[in-house]
């Protein structure tokens, strides 16, 4: 994986976006390689566990990215995979105090990591990729089970 | 009756127009329940309502767009002239209503990307959550159905 190295500081949203931009690139090789390492083949795409070999460190890293970024371990990523209709869902879940003031810069990292899925790693291309934030707080506590029921995989 | 409701004629732009109004108007109506004298002391605070009414007057200004102006689209390197979700999704293989309009959006109208995510994310909270939105979220929610509107809400040429 890259190394995260990035702490908490104030940098301007263009800035921030090409760093993001430039670790998504890192991770797109990445996964690219490691999943035909894993050994999958052209039929990998059918199953919705062999795609997850492919989705599943890509998702990781972002969130440690987010996790660094914000200065928040409470931010997390989960995503569902779709083989048969070709999409990929992802949810990130984090405080509603950190995304009302945030939530352009997330919109921003979201918007990318669907490009990087649907554009960029050559056997997914097609593939429809959606995002969404679910927030939550102390007096809005997660479903967790209906969250993890959409969203089944987990880095 | 389902069979009357299944055989009923699509709405026209115009009826679609109206149908984000009255959502906008709704929206920002509620808004002000709490001070207002429909509302007796101990109710629970509306703003969960307010964002999802806002959220789905955003939705009925898009599709009046759509309907009305037949717009050319994007999505990546495609583009096709669109006048409804429908054709949205079938043209570019989406899975659902909401991430069809999320991504027509973000695709196409790039000034309210933002917004329109913040309205979406807003009002889907509710799903997985017990919460009553905080009326931050419901005050932004107005805000950003605001530029929304500006967007959308263009006079028939």
């Amino acid at each position: 994986m890259p190394e995260l190295t990035e702490s908490p500081q104030d940098v301007s949203s263009k800035e921030l976006t090409q760093k993001f931009a430039e670790f998504c690139e890192g991770l797109r090789a990445e996964g690219y390689v490691k999943g035909f390492a894993g050994g999958l083949n052209e039929e990998w795409e059918k199953n919705d566990h062999s795609l997850a070999l492919i989705v599943s460190p890509i998702i990781k890293s972002a969130q440690d990215f987010m996790r660094s970024h914000f200065g928040s371990e409470n931010i997390t990523l989960r995503y569902c995979c779709d083989s048969k209709h070709r999409c990929i869902g992802i949810a990130v879940m984090l405080p509603e105090d950190l995304y009302l003031p945030k939530h352009d810069t997330v919109f921003e990292f979201l918007s990318m990591l669907e490009d990087i899925f649907s554009q960029k790693i050559p056997p997914m291309a097609g593939y429809f990729v959606d995002s969404r934030t679910i927030t939550f707080s102390d007096k809005s506590p997660l479903d967790i089970r209906a969250v993890e029921r959409d969203y089944p995989f987990a880095e | 009756m389902a069979g009357d409701l299944l055989s009923a004629p699509p709405p026209t732009s115009e009826e679609r127009r109206q149908k984000a109004i009255s959502n906008y108007f709704w929206a920002s109506k509620i808004a002000h329940f709490p001070s207002g004298e429909w509302v007796d002391a101990g109710d629970p605070p509306p703003w969960d309502w307010v964002s999802t009414i806002s959220y789905y007057s955003a939705i009925h200004f898009l599709l009046y767009y759509l309907q009305q102006f037949n717009p050319n689209i994007r999505y990546y390197r495609e583009s096709r002239r669109i006048s409804s979700v429908d054709e949205y999704m079938r043209e570019f293989q989406c899975p659902s209503f909401h991430a069809a309009y999320r991504k027509m959006v973000s695709q196409n109208f790039k000034q309210i990307s933002k917004a329109w995510d913040f309205l979406f994310n807003t009002a889907d909270s509710a799903r997985y959550n017990a919460q009553i939105v905080p009326a931050a979220f419901a005050r932004q929610s107005l805000i950003y159905l605001e530029d929304v509107k500006r967007v959308f809400d263009k006079p028939a040429t």
